[in-house]
């Protein structure tokens, strides 16, 4: 059956005409939204979880919660707007976690500015003399998923759908249900904070 | 428009989604100031930084993990066909539950029979209450009635031995002193002393038959004649004194006689080895007869002990022991 399903995938299909076809009892197109849109979800959690293993558990709740409230799906979004919205929300409440949070050991956390957010603020042990010291690709990664995962949950999820998964601000305000606006402002604030953390790396 | 105001829009002039006119004044601002061009270069970098990371892939088997958490049903197949398809699972199994269903019919079998027997012991004791709660009791009923049992299985294999064995009544006779005369003849006195034995001897004889059986009477008339014609017909004993051994002969005879008369048997003589008196007599009569066989007796000698009354228990016939004590 999985065999079937690759195959039928690799057939551009548009994903309203998999969900029409799942509500009516083709239960393989909900296998074929999956491959199309698994790798999307995947990333997109990894990045706001920061951990591989975390990342596939809440990406596959995501497609459960989705399989089970597909054939209620009255297409006033785009499915993947609304499959993003189910794996934020999961990737947020895995966050509040405190199985999560005790995950947390490369990084310490400092947030004399805003006591309110304790991961406003991260100190990145960066051990190197100077930025210019030539720091291998992959190690720039970590130390950017580290600042990252440092945000908090809403300037996190605004600036991994924008500026990683490439959404415009209107899929982004769909997704994270705030308006444009507070999109903006929590975007340009995320960005500023990133910027003052990788200062000298990127 | 001061620096401060420039560095908050400078996220949106990266994307582009300012109003021309704000757009506008933000290019002649950077113009002139070098900082806020500074940190619009770093910003850019950085926006550029985050679009270009590699996105991370899901696993190959995302779909099957997947399938997997949505049918548990599926999951389930599988591990009954892992645990039941290998040879070395399998066969252990079923050798196990081969011998739990063994052991089970064997216990099965094994509590009806021992409900049977309760049954059967219930049904042949129904006289005794068997309590689950209470089996000493039930135990020591058992006992007793077992007990019983063979006590009166005892009775009733005695009762026909007892009815068979006939009663012996003991008797002991002293001899009268008179009987002694009767067979002892002094030599001074062997005339007179012989007659009137005789004559005695004769009206004795007639004394002792039974009315209208006079041929037993002659009879024992006959053997005393033959007693006389003995002791006239012997010189060497004429004369000579009678050895009491004798007089008891003559009364064991007598006895005998009487035993005969009663239609009674005699059946075994005990004699002194020392001596050769006769001790005792073993006979049997009819119990009609025994209390004349008693009268009879009184007149040949005296009962050391009153003769025993016939039991009210009487046979057919009784068995009598007769104790000879010469005095």
């Amino acid at each position: 059956m999985n065999e079937s399903v690759k195959k039928s995938a690799h057939i551009p299909s548009k994903d309203s005409d998999l969900v029409k076809a799942f509500q009516t009892g083709d239960t393989t197109a909900f296998d074929a939204l999956v491959l199309k849109h698994k790798d999307k979800v995947f990333n997109l959690c990894y990045w706001f979880l920061g951990d591989t293993q975390e990342a596939n558990d809440s990406a596959q709740d995501a497609f459960i919660k989705a399989y089970r409230s597909l054939k209620k799906f009255r297409f006033e979004s785009a499915f993947s707007t609304w499959l993003y919205r189910i794996a934020a929300n999961t990737c947020k409440n895995r966050l509040k976690s405190l199985e999560y949070k005790q995950k947390k050991k490369t990084v310490s956390l400092h947030n004399p500015g805003e006591e309110e957010d304790a991961y406003s603020m991260m100190e990145i042990r960066d051990e190197s003399p100077s930025p210019s010291n030539g720091l291998e690709m992959k190690e720039r990664t970590i130390l950017i998923q580290k600042a990252i995962g440092s945000l908090p949950s809403d300037k996190r999820s605004v600036v991994v759908l924008r500026d990683i998964e490439g959404l415009s601000y209107e899929e982004v305000s769909k997704i994270t249900g705030l308006n444009i606006g507070t999109v903006k402002s929590k975007l340009s604030r995320a960005r500023l904070d990133l910027r003052a953390k990788l200062r000298g790396i990127v | 428009m001061e620096c401060s105001g420039i560095k908050d829009l400078l996220s949106e002039y990266i994307d582009d989604v300012l109003d021309s006119q704000t757009k506008a004044e933000i290019d002649q601002h950077l113009f002139t100031c070098e900082a806020c061009s500074g940190d619009l270069a770093s910003m850019k970098a950085l926006v550029e930084k985050l679009r270009s990371l590699a996105p991370v892939k899901a696993p190959d088997d995302f779909l099957e993990k997947l399938h997997e958490r949505m049918e548990p049903r599926m999951s389930f197949k599988k591990a009954m066909r892992i645990l039941f398809i290998p040879g070395r699972i399998k066969i252990p199994l079923e050798l196990a539950t081969a011998a739990v269903v063994g052991i089970l019919i064997f216990s099965l079998i094994n509590i009806q029979q021992s409900q049977k027997m309760m049954s059967s012991i219930q049904e042949s004791s129904s006289d005794v209450e068997i309590s689950e709660d209470n089996s000493m009791h039930m135990a020591e009923t058992k006992k007793i009635k077992r007990a019983y049992k063979y006590e009166s299985d005892l009775e009733e294999t005695r009762a026909p031995e007892l009815a068979k064995k006939r009663e012996v009544i003991q008797l002991a006779l002293l001899l009268k002193k008179d009987r002694a005369y009767i067979t002892y003849h002094p030599k001074e006195d062997t005339a007179g002393l012989g007659y009137s034995g005789k004559a005695e001897k004769r009206a004795r004889i007639a004394r002792q038959a039974v009315p209208g059986d006079e041929t037993k009477a002659e009879t024992l008339e006959k053997e005393d004649m033959f007693a006389e014609r003995v002791t006239e017909e012997s010189p060497q004993l004429k004369g000579k004194p009678v050895s009491p051994t004798s007089g008891l002969s003559e009364t064991l005879s007598e006895v005998k006689n009487r035993i005969h008369l009663m239609d009674g048997k005699v059946i075994s003589i005990e004699y002194d080895n020392q001596t050769g008196h006769p001790k005792s007599l073993h006979a049997e009569i009819p119990a009609k007869n025994y209390l004349s066989f008693i009268d009879k007796l009184k007149n040949i000698a005296t009962f050391q002990i009153p003769p025993p009354t016939l039991p009210t228990r009487s046979t057919e016939r009784i068995e009598i022991h007769i104790s000879f004590m010469p005095l």
